[in-house]
């Protein structure tokens, strides 16, 4: 009996009948559903709070979405001690925590799952808010203590009179302004209020101009904060959104400063200011992290009540579950390319450097991913057949061509920011040190075995690199790595199945077809 | 009986009846098995190797110095100066990288194999390079080793482009299951891989003659570069050359095991490299699979676990050869 259990077949079995069980106790108690539901389009939208506590009272006011169907403050001892409110401010949302003497970092988390298909760009006056009064420019003396205060003013009412007569309304003048920045006209007015922002506001210089230029044209406006509903490994930041007043048509209309399209956008706050804390803290922070949630709330929210072992990642908080979502597709990978490396005898440069490029290409866009990758390979081959002159050592020679391949990277980023992609910027989800000793082996292959060597080598790794990008693309797997982690134990008995297989490889059939004139 | 389908592969069916192995079986059945890990440095550093083997009384190539320090390196010249022809190479170098062949002196010049020259300062950076892990794949430091030059038999060397032909012979058990020789094309350069171009030729067990020739997986029957005949050649002093290779299994504990060697003109043949790891081309190039072979070799080895070389040896002569042995 204990014998038959420490065999292969034995423990093949045990790992299927646990993984088994696993799935169908979620299933059955929890109600996770075997299928994610392809209709929904919920996002899990995280905001986390970062400050340096100073050991004072402290309150911490939060802007926050207003339909946010599930709240919760995370992380045990980080959020101990803290009282949580909800209130409203100018009319907007808040969510007030607040604590007597707090000490060191502290993170605080506000969670809102999101339906996509009611995002929402254009608000109605509420039953008691009053259309808004526009303050005239006017004023502007007041604080126009410079001297370029009147040639400012001035300017305003150049661009404003020329944007006016070239619109007809108030989205369509929004419309004008918003070309004129993103042409970057070298329009004589437009330059001096480019100056004058750009150092007033630095980087939110374009919001703060359009405003101005809005309550030039007597349009009513503010900022608001959005948040972009990408899933992606990492946090990022709160965009920075325009509300203007359309009193044609009686509904405020958000809009980006530099215009373009609102889409995957979330309308976070229509307040203009996301975040206050008082004098008890500093260096404060939010980030959001945005995830597609792929079961329905209420079982989602279960699942994370669930003790450790049952929950697994859905207890963590967003901002470390979005991680975690890549690295458990990381067997979904591996296990392609076992299939293609032992059943199929593909020959791949590095075991499993597949897998890692295939984790890149999750996170670009394939095409940009492919031309990227290429040139990076080249210009690496090219620096490495320079340094083969010198005669270096291996590890001084393969750590130059990691210097190499980041000064590349850098440029690869650069010309195609440059060129108005933004995915350039990505580039670093390469892993480097992969990729160096990728052209480090591939250079030893094209001296020794020719360039067709070489190139068929590379071509099998891009292949399974595919291959695993494939499989760890299918969005059953995905939610099933996910909600029912055990399934990697059906995968871990797959590999062990494959890794008893003695059979011929189907590359090997082609190998050894003259074998067919052998006499047994 | 060819098949149309037989131009781009073959049936698994069929592989299996002609009892080809492939790579999945070879680790899975052969070489996993048989092969205790601890037992690998032996062939893996061919300085082990040279010094097990003189152990045993077999004929090495004759080692001369060992390079082991960069301070070493700077006294090559004098270290050197009894020696007009020497073999440097990588103790754990694979695949014949970073060997360098220095056939004979002129003034202060070194000649190689090819006919090019080096200076004293090019043999010193080539050690330095050893040293420093330059043809190991993970970069680790090694050793470099200097021995005598082989001058291969000139029987053999009349069929190879440049370079030495050498004999491998596959052993299951300690029990020699197939044999082959491999010689070097313009293609190869003077290397002995297959993958890389060299041609494979199968030798019958029992009386050292060749049997089939393949060169990139095709057969062939004459050097495609040198229009020589490949089939019927008799490996000299074969006996010997099967009976090195046997006592391999001795020296290594090693059930899986592939043994390289060369017929020297004089001093007859030499152990050049043990190998772990051997590979499957060498079914194509005998025209027969090696899983019959090495399940007889098994149920033989089962049935008389402690035979000792002379017994091993003539069962395989008697089981894998083609033809009654001359004697």
């Amino acid at each position: 009996m204990f014998k038959k259990i420490f065999s292969l077949s034995g423990l093949v079995g045990l790992l299927i009948i646990v993984s088994a069980a696993g799935i169908i106790y979620k299933n059955r108690a929890l109600g996770v559903p075997l299928l994610p539901d392809e209709n929904r389009e919920m996002w899990l939208v995280e905001a986390r709070v970062s400050y340096l506590a100073k050991e004072k009272p402290v309150k911490v006011t939060l802007a926050l979405h207003g339909d946010g169907e599930k709240l919760s403050v995370e992380g045990q001892q980080i959020s101990l001690g803290y009282g949580f409110s909800k209130a409203e401010e100018n009319g907007h949302p808040v969510g007030i925590w607040s604590a007597r003497a707090p000490k060191g970092r502290q993170l605080l988390y506000y969670r809102a799952v999101i339906d996509e298909s009611q995002l929402n760009y254009e608000f109605p006056l509420a039953r008691n808010e009053q259309a808004p009064v526009v303050p005239q420019v006017a004023d502007m003396t007041e604080e126009g203590q410079t001297l370029t205060g009147g040639s400012r003013a001035m300017a305003l009412s150049i661009i404003h009179k020329e944007a006016r007569q070239r619109s007809a309304d108030d989205p369509t003048y929004v419309n004008r302004i918003q070309e004129l920045i993103a042409e970057d006209s070298d329009n004589e007015a437009y330059l001096l209020l480019k100056r004058y922002y750009e150092k007033k506001y630095e980087k939110d210089w374009k919001r703060e101009l359009v405003i101005d230029l809005l309550r030039q044209a007597g349009v009513a406006s503010k900022g608001s904060i959005g948040v972009r509903l990408i899933e992606g490994n990492g946090t990022r930041e709160a965009i920075k959104l325009i509300q203007y007043f359309d009193s044609a048509e009686q509904v405020w209309r958000i809009v980006l400063p530099h215009g373009g399209s609102l889409d995957n956008i979330l309308v976070w706050s229509r307040s203009s200011s996301l975040l206050e804390v008082n004098s008890g803290g500093e260096q404060s922070l939010v980030s959001f992290t945005a995830l597609k949630e792929r079961a329905p709330t209420e079982i989602a929210d279960r699942m994370a009540k669930a003790p450790w072992w049952v929950a697994t990642i859905s207890a963590l908080p967003a901002s470390e579950r979005a991680p975690f979502r890549y690295a458990a597709l990381i067997p979904l990978g591996v296990l392609a390319v076992v299939l293609l490396r032992n059943l199929v005898g593909l020959a791949t440069l590095g075991t499993f450097m597949p897998v890692l490029l295939s984790l890149a290409f999750l996170e670009l866009p394939l095409v940009a991913a492919m031309i990227m990758l290429s040139s990076m390979l080249f210009g690496g081959l090219v620096f490495r057949a320079v340094l083969s002159k010198f005669n270096l050592l291996v590890v001084p020679r393969v750590a130059a061509c990691v210097v190499i391949v980041t000064l590349f990277m850098m440029a690869v980023s650069l010309i195609s920011y440059k060129l108005g992609a933004v995915d350039g910027l990505r580039v670093t989800v390469f892993p480097m040190i992969v990729l160096a000793w990728t052209i480090e082996r591939m250079s030893l292959i094209w001296d020794e075995e020719g360039a067709a060597s070489a190139l068929y080598q590379i071509m099998g790794s891009l292949i399974a690199a595919f291959a695993a990008y494939g499989v760890m693309k299918i969005e059953v797997l995905q939610y099933w790595v996910e909600f029912f982690p055990e399934v990697l134990l059906i995968l871990l008995a797959i590999i062990l199945v494959i890794g008893r297989y003695t059979g011929y490889r189907l590359l090997e059939l082609v190998r050894f077809k003259n074998a067919a004139q052998m006499e047994v | 009986m060819k098949k149309w389908w037989h131009k781009w592969l073959i049936l698994p069916s069929e592989l299996k009846r002609l009892g080809v192995i492939g790579l999945n079986q070879r680790n899975g059945t052969w070489l996993l098995p048989n092969n205790n890990r601890k037992f690998y440095r032996k062939v893996d550093d061919k300085l082990v190797t040279k010094l097990l083997a003189e152990k045993m009384d077999l004929a090495v190539p004759k080692l001369f110095h060992v390079f082991s320090t960069q301070k070493n390196v700077m006294d090559l010249e004098e270290i050197l100066a009894p020696f007009d022809s020497f073999v440097m190479k990588p103790s754990r170098g694979s695949g014949g990288r970073g060997v360098l062949v220095i056939k004979k002196r002129r003034g202060n010049k070194f000649i190689k194999a090819s006919g090019m020259s080096m200076t004293i300062q090019e043999v010193q950076q080539h050690a330095t390079e050893i040293l420093g892990g330059l043809f190991s794949l993970g970069g680790s430091r090694d050793v470099a080793m200097v021995e005598a030059c082989i001058n291969c038999h000139p029987e053999l060397t009349k069929i190879s482009y440049q370079g030495a032909p050498d004999v491998r012979v596959i052993m299951l058990h300690g029990y020699p299951v197939m044999a082959m020789l491999r010689v070097a094309t313009r293609q190869s350069d003077g290397r002995a891989n297959l993958h890389q171009g060299a041609i494979g030729i199968g030798i019958d067990l029992a009386t050292g003659k060749s049997i089939h020739a393949i060169h990139h997986g095709n057969s062939v029957d004459t050097h495609p570069d040198l229009d020589t005949n490949l089939i019927n050649i008799t490996v000299p002093q074969w006996d010997t050359v099967l009976e090195m290779a046997t006592k391999g299994y001795e020296m290594t504990g090693l059930g899986y095991l592939g043994a390289d060697l060369i017929v020297d003109d004089t001093v007859g043949p030499v152990v050049i490299e043990l190998n772990a790891r051997p590979g499957l081309a060498i079914q194509l190039a005998n025209a027969t699979g090696l899983r019959l072979r090495f399940e007889k070799a098994q149920a033989q080895a089962k049935a008389h676990p402690n035979l000792g070389w002379e017994e091993r040896l003539a069962f395989s002569v008697k089981a894998f050869g083609r033809q009654k042995s001359a004697q």
